[in-house]
């Protein structure tokens, strides 16, 4: 009887130990699952654009270099609307901004501009602000500006960054965007 | 009940033989699936790393000279590595093909108090400086300069470098602190 009990337990414990490593082949197959469904898209531009003093949010353009992986994140043709199916996004940007007006200390001291997230046709959220000063004063006139957020999307909706020159004592102002990029990584 | 050696050796060794196979299965179970995580491209690889001692970057010599050549940034404190996808040279990471998401964040101080001078900060990918971004910065005001870039390694495997130089005359840009991330995506 003893030897059976050994037996039965050595057999439990023999099978304790495949059921492990089944468990363990389960857990790196979902793992690898997961990651395999990673869903991006990235781009970028260097096509310069400019915003004036006093203008609207415009969207910025990211034509060049795109490249994507899995399903739910769509470029419009103009490369600035991306259509995202419903579910949590990781949004990164990041862009040269210069101050082009005014160029000299008589028309101004510089200019300030907000980047912000469009989503649908509702009012810009997750506004950032920046600015630089014009070129003549010989300080800083380029601005490295980047940021990052994560998005709920709860049902089809369209996503653009915006930029505007928000400069208010001076209108003659301008701020161009030259290089820029963005990586939208979905989570869920 | 009576006792049978033979009886006994022969439950001892099967059940023995039982416990051995099933570990060994376990065992090799893992280092089979370790290795496919290791070869799987798909599995994800990140690489991060910091520094913070200066590096001066000096501008041209004179209003009319050629700009200098973009210099590498070293990484090479507070280093974390999974992945088999990213290899670390101090100031080169090494990629296998694949896509990956650049993070990069650093401080830039000019030399003069008078007026900032100008720099760009790039990736070099290969031979290639790509995605130049400006930024300038003075003595008094450093510039914190940051971004992000999803590049994709197609053939082989390629070196990556966070590259800069001066573009004002007769100046220099030092960085201080910085960082580094390296995400594969694909």
């Amino acid at each position: 009887m003893k030897l059976k009990l050994l037996a039965l337990a050595l057999g439990m414990a023999a099978l304790s130990s495949l059921l492990h490593a089944k468990d363990a082949k389960a857990l790196f197959s979902k793992e690898k699952s997961e990651t395999s469904q990673l869903t991006f898209f990235s781009a970028s531009d260097t096509s310069p654009i400019t915003l004036e003093g006093g203008g609207p949010f415009t969207p910025l353009t990211f034509t060049q270099f795109q490249f994507s992986n899995g399903k739910g994140i769509t470029p419009d043709l103009t490369g600035s609307i991306f259509l995202l199916k419903p579910g949590t996004y990781y949004i990164t940007f990041s862009g040269t901004f210069e101050v082009t007006q005014p160029i000299s200390a008589d028309d101004g001291i510089g200019a300030s501009y907000n980047v912000a997230f469009q989503l649908g046709e509702n009012s810009p959220i997750f506004i950032n602000t920046d600015g630089g000063e014009n070129s003549a004063s010989g300080f800083n006139s380029f601005n490295m500006s980047s940021v990052s957020k994560v998005i709920q999307v709860t049902a089809p909706t369209t996503f653009s960054i915006v930029a505007q020159d928000i400069t208010v004592l001076d209108p003659n102002t301008a701020v161009t965007v030259t290089t820029r990029s963005i990586t939208i990584e979905r989570f869920e | 009940m009576k006792f049978k050696f033979s009886t006994f050796f022969s439950t001892f060794a099967i059940s023995l033989a039982t416990l051995a196979f099933g570990d060994v299965h376990a065992k090799n179970a893992h280092a089979k699936n370790a290795k496919l995580i290791a070869k799987d491209p798909v599995i994800k690889s990140f690489f991060s790393a910091a520094d913070n001692a200066p590096q001066t970057f000096t501008g041209p010599e004179s209003p009319t000279s050629p700009l200098p050549s973009f210099a590498p940034l070293t990484f090479t404190k507070h280093v974390y590595h999974r992945g088999h996808a990213i290899e670390s040279h101090k100031d080169k990471f090494r990629l296998k093909k694949g896509v990956y998401l650049i993070s990069f964040a650093g401080t830039f101080t000019g030399s003069i108090t008078d007026s900032a001078e100008i720099f760009d900060i790039a990736l070099q990918l290969g031979s290639d400086v790509i995605f130049i971004n400006t930024d300038s910065a003075d003595f008094i005001n450093p510039a914190m300069s940051s971004f992000t870039k999803t590049i994709r390694v197609e053939d082989g495997q390629k070196d990556l470098s966070i590259v800069v130089r001066t573009q004002t005359p007769l100046s220099t840009v030092t960085a201080s602190t910085r960082s580094i991330t390296i995400e594969q995506l694909k």
